[in-house]
């Protein structure tokens, strides 16, 4: 393994990156520790800046599980009262089982809206209503307004990464706890 | 409504000629709507489906758009029959496996169709031969206005038109542009080209859509995102880079025909020997083949063919609209032998050459 053999510059530190060099038109490989690494290649970035990503790489990470690339709390039952399907079933078909499971899964459904198409808010046409259709009652009553959070999480997400960025693990910290709370679901539907 | 069903008439639109056809083949926007509260079709029971039937074609009827055209209802049509609508680009694969309350109605002239009970209760959508795609766009909302007249469909004022897969929420529009690019793909630059799709907002499929590889160098380009555009800017996205994709599959036909004429040449008359004269053919092989003499079209190899007989051939060579013309093709073996006569048949008529 690697990781077992000591770099080639200091040669203390375990070596655990390999990086390969041209050197006057022959191939080097080198195996260095991540120090000599950062000093050796211009592409490899400096260590500081290697764990500052990997912590908001892991911050990020999180924040992506808590937002549900969309998964209810634990025991959490959640189905569509209209047609019966529970959410478990969309995560595995990514099918719906009728237009008012976006008003019950709305909370996981945004994460997913998001993902797919970049944005959540509707642009495009909106539906004819023709004098045929006046006495009938409307399409779909408009989702329930859900209660204005204190800070919008993509706001916690955008301060998490300014406090990683400024190094302020601490502030981060909060804010990842802030943006954990924010995103946990607090109602059942079942 | 015709009961008595001829999916014939349904190659309607393969007859049509088109704008920049020897790059384009065709044009289409499509629509996906539901009704509201109704379960989709995939949770729905039978007797939701049949209601969502019911209520689609009474809109229909009223709407007039597809009378006296074709009204398939999948549940009650030979598999054969099935798969050559499938064939014809009208009809999903999952369409074409049949159900129960499942229909596909077709205008006349084929240039609108509505699916109902498909993975959403409605599917319509406009195509246009060549490159058309703002005519399609403005057909296909013509239509779901007409339709939209006589049904309410499940609507957000926050997301959109709600689909059973939030992929296609939104505007639930699907543009797309199918696209024959043998330039491209002899100078090896398609591979390049369809790798930048995703980063473009787009995806490039096969000539039957979903997974299918792009046999014959048939592309079809179409929006990713529905959700959060407008149908217009859905089509510039599409357009802006299928108008950089037709330029540069001229380029490089030109710029083949400039320095390899001869290789050029060679590869299209050696595809029209093998089409010509084969006994033996499978569909793979004949829409290979069937790619080369399309692109022989436009430097005035093969005088007599058209890029409008050759997508019909490309079509024709498929196993079910071998079937349809022959009980015998159900036999692959048989089916290899008809088609090596189809092709003859077909070209040789067309042509002095031989
Ligand atoms: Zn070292
Ligand atoms: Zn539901």
């Amino acid at each position: 393994m690697v990781g077992k053999i000591p770099c080639m510059s200091c040669k203390e530190k375990p070596a655990t990156v390999k990086l390969i060099k041209m050197v006057k038109g022959t191939v080097e490989e080198l195996r260095l520790c991540q120090e000599c690494a950062a000093q050796n290649s211009p592409y490899q970035k400096k260590v500081s800046q290697i764990s500052l990503d990997s912590i908001l790489a892991g911050l990020l990470a999180e924040h992506q599980k808590a937002e549900g690339a969309g998964h209810p709390a634990e025991g959490e039952d959640l189905t569509c009262p209209t047609c019966g399907l529970p959410f478990d079933s969309y995560r595995s078909s990514l099918l719906l089982g009728c237009s008012d499971c976006y008003t019950s899964f709305e909370k996981y459904l945004q994460a997913d809206l998001r993902k797919f198409h970049g944005s959540i808010v509707h642009r495009g046409r909106t539906p004819e209503s023709g004098p045929e259709l006046e006495a009938t009652p409307p399409a779909l009553p408009p989702p329930p307004s859900t209660p204005a959070p204190r800070r919008s999480p993509a706001e916690v997400r955008r301060r998490m990464k300014e406090a990683v960025e400024a190094e302020n693990y601490e502030l981060a910290a909060k804010l990842r706890d802030e943006l954990r709370e924010l995103e946990t679901p607090t109602t059942s539907n079942s | 409504m015709p009961d008595n069903v001829n999916v014939r008439q349904s190659d309607a639109w393969l007859d049509r000629s088109g704008p920049q056809e020897s790059v384009v083949v065709s044009s289409r926007a499509r629509y996906a709507r539901n009704l509201p509260h109704v379960p989709f079709p995939m949770r729905a029971r039978p007797a939701e489906l049949r209601g969502v039937a019911e209520v689609v074609e009474a809109a229909v009827n009223n709407t007039g758009v597809f009378s006296s055209g074709l009204r398939v209802d999948l549940g009650d049509t030979p598999a054969v029959d099935r798969t050559y609508l499938k064939e014809n680009l009208l009809i999903s694969t999952e369409m074409e496996k049949g159900g129960e309350n499942r229909f596909a109605y077709f205008s006349p002239d084929i240039r609108l169709g509505l699916m109902v009970n498909e993975e959403d209760h409605l599917r319509m959508f406009a195509l246009e031969p060549g490159y058309q795609p703002h005519e399609a766009l403005r057909a296909v909302i013509e239509l779901e206005t007409q339709l939209n007249r006589r049904l309410h469909f499940a609507y957000s004022p926050r997301y959109g038109f709600l689909t059973a897969c939030p992929t296609n929420t939104g505007t639930g529009l699907r543009a797309s542009v199918l696209m024959h690019l043998p330039g491209l793909a002899m100078t090896r630059k398609t591979g390049d080209i369809m790798k930048s799709m995703p980063q473009l907002g787009l995806t490039a499929r096969g000539i039957h859509g979903e997974n299918s590889a792009h046999l014959g160098d048939f592309f079809q380009v179409s929006n990713e995102f529905t959700l959060g555009k407008s149908e217009d800017e859905i089509l510039q996205t599409v357009v802006t880079v299928v108008e950089q994709i037709i330029k540069g599959e001229e380029q490089a036909r030109q710029g083949l025909y400039q320095q390899n004429r001869t290789v050029v040449e060679d590869e299209v008359w050696r595809a029209w020997g093998l089409l010509t004269n084969a006994r033996v053919i499978t569909s793979n092989e004949a829409v290979q083949l069937l790619s080369k003499l399309r692109f022989g079209i436009d430097q005035g190899f093969l005088k007599d063919l058209t890029h409008r007989e050759l997508n019909r051939l490309v079509i024709d060579v498929h196993p079910g609209h071998l079937q349809y013309d022959s009980a015998e093709a159900e036999d692959s073996a048989v089916r290899d032998r008809l088609r090596a006569e189809l092709l003859r048949r077909r070209l040789l008529k067309k042509s002095g050459e031989n």
